[in-house]
């Protein structure tokens, strides 16, 4: 969960961009480090390999406000979508504040959408993380798609608490800082829950 | 007792009865067709392929498949065992579509092929709802300029009937073979086929309506198993249609084996069906991620070679979560390996490969 840099003054959080393969995730993260004033952000770390693309930046969003005097660092991830990388996929959810879980909207992926999402509930629980209790955004990636499901049928079968649900085209930036914002201030009233 | 646990404890319910009938239904089936096709048989002297034993076999192994895309992949692998070319064309308020082709040079150009239906043999098999025999040049112009006319002019187009209803056509000829189309052989499969899907399909609505195996009989479907296709051109995904719910698996059908004997439990089928489903979900990725190196492996038979480390890794994490379940059995993982990723001929996968 959240660690604080007292010389900083910051409260650092993290929050993972999750979902199937070649849903989006990386395009989100890309998207946000584009539009993210240079003095504002980090390094983009990219881990990735031939076929995995694991993502890390962080930044400092300054419309976020503070809690008790300190800022707020968020550190973005995703992680490899890719169903045999599950150990990556777990490791990178350790202490993690807030999910977004990338759905991909083309029926043709709804089983790897489902997939997973079973996936996180099963390496949230091995962390001994409650999931009704962790931040969480459902983001109806690749709207602009022609063979997409529609959003109510997609919600139904996705939608695993009263999280929002966001449609996106992330390669065009629609909804990529709406699901962010949400995120990030659901990550905050936990923040400020605890302090 | 609360609702779910209620409705829980009637799905098992019907849901063993259903498992219970399984064997002697299909049996039944394939009686009733052999029985109805009988005359026919009797005055065409079989040919070695179309005895009542191999067409029997033929029957089951259709009859071993448990959805949709497994029954009609059984009859068009089969049915060119008894012609030379063969291919299913799905039909649509009055337009017939293509789905799968076998034997052809261009099988792939099958898909989505638009069936001119409105005049000749075509036209007539629609409106009889009966198989139609005839030249060629009395067929889909269009069609035989683009695959080829058989050697020996000659071709036949049998409709696969549900609910009385035209929903496919299997067109076969001897391709360039002349005398191997035995039209006989092909009717006793395609009723089959039918029969079968009937079957499958009042299951699955009984299945759905809580209905006890007892009314299976009587009891409308509401259910087509053809709803599901969609050919390329409406701008949704083939996977759809393979996507039909195994309303139950027997051990033969996973095992590849005769569709006789055991069946299995309820809990036990919907595990082969998970791993089914799980199996299919890592050859798309595989698919996904590798477009290019996919399409290589299938131009120079050598699929295996080109992606040995992601069939390695996908086959670990199935065998992890499979292996030691009841699913094993049905090595889903090399079928789907096969039929996805080879697109059924498993020459694509490369010396390499071993089952």
């Amino acid at each position: 969960m959240s660690f604080i840099n007292f010389a900083a003054r910051e409260i650092n959080c993290k929050i993972v961009y999750y979902g199937a393969g070649l849903g989006g995730k990386t395009t989100n993260l890309q998207y946000i480090y584009q539009k993210t004033a240079e003095q504002q952000k980090g390094k983009m770390i990219s881990l990735a390999t031939e076929t995995e693309r694991t993502l890390f930046f962080d930044f400092l969003p300054l419309d976020l406000g503070s809690v008790r005097g300190f800022k707020t660092r968020i550190h973005l991830y995703t992680v490899p979508g890719q169903v045999f990388y599950d150990a990556s996929r777990k490791l990178i959810l350790r202490g993690v504040d807030g999910i977004v879980f990338v759905a991909d909207s083309q029926q043709e992926r709804m089983d790897a959408n489902a997939e997973a999402l079973d996936n996180l509930m099963s390496n949230l629980k091995e962390h001994g993380y409650d999931f009704n209790k962790i931040p969480y955004v459902l983001q109806l990636n690749k709207r602009d798609l022609p063979n997409i499901l529609p959003v109510d049928t997609l919600t139904k079968d996705l939608r695993r608490k009263d999280e929002p649900v966001l449609e996106a085209v992330a390669f065009q930036g629609q909804g990529v800082f709406e699901t962010l914002k949400e995120i990030a201030r659901q990550v905050l009233v936990e923040l400020k829950k605890g302090s | 007792m609360p609702e779910n646990r209620a409705e829980e404890i009637v799905r098992t319910a019907v849901a063993q009865a259903l498992e219970r009938q399984l064997a002697s239904f299909r049996e039944s089936v394939v009686q009733e067709v052999l029985r109805e096709v009988g005359p026919a048989l009797s005055v065409k002297p079989a040919q070695a392929g179309s005895s009542a034993a191999g067409l029997q076999k033929a029957v089951a192994r259709i009859q071993a498949g448990t959805t949709q895309k497994e029954i009609l992949r059984a009859l068009l692998d089969n049915t060119v065992l008894y012609s030379g070319r063969a291919a299913l064309f799905v039909v649509k308020n009055g337009t017939a579509t293509g789905w799968q082709g076998a034997g052809f040079s261009n099988n792939d150009a099958i898909r989505d092929f638009a069936l001119d239906m409105s005049s000749g043999i075509g036209a007539r098999v629609l409106q009889s709802r009966t198989a139609g025999n005839g030249a060629a040049s009395d067929f889909d112009h269009g069609f035989i300029s683009k695959f080829g006319s058989p050697a020996d002019g000659k071709v036949a187009l049998l409709p696969l009937l549900l609910k009385d209803k035209v929903s496919a056509l299997v067109y076969a000829d001897s391709g360039a073979h002349p005398g191997t189309l035995d039209a006989a052989a092909l009717d006793v499969l395609v009723r089959a086929t039918s029969a079968w899907l009937e079957v499958i399909s009042q299951r699955k609505q009984a299945q759905k309506d809580g209905t006890p195996d007892a009314e299976m009989h009587s009891a409308p479907s509401g259910n087509d198993p053809f709803a599901a296709h969609a050919p390329l051109h409406t701008g949704k995904a083939h996977h759809e249609a393979e996507s039909v719910p195994a309303a139950a698996m027997s051990a033969a059908a996973a095992s590849g084996g005769s569709s006789a004997g055991f069946v299995l439990s309820p809990e036990d089928a919907e595990v082969h069906h998970k791993a089914q489903r799980f199996a299919r979900l890592l050859m798309d990725e595989i698919k996904l991620y590798n477009q290019a190196k996919v399409a290589d492996g299938r131009k120079h038979k050598d699929i295996y070679d080109r992606l040995k480390e992601d069939i390695e890794k996908s086959r670990a994490t199935y065998l992890k979560r499979y292996g030691n379940t009841p699913a094993a059995i049905g090595n889903y993982f090399n079928q789907e390996l096969i039929r996805s990723l080879a697109e059924d001929d498993v020459s694509l996968l490369g010396k390499n490969f071993h089952q």
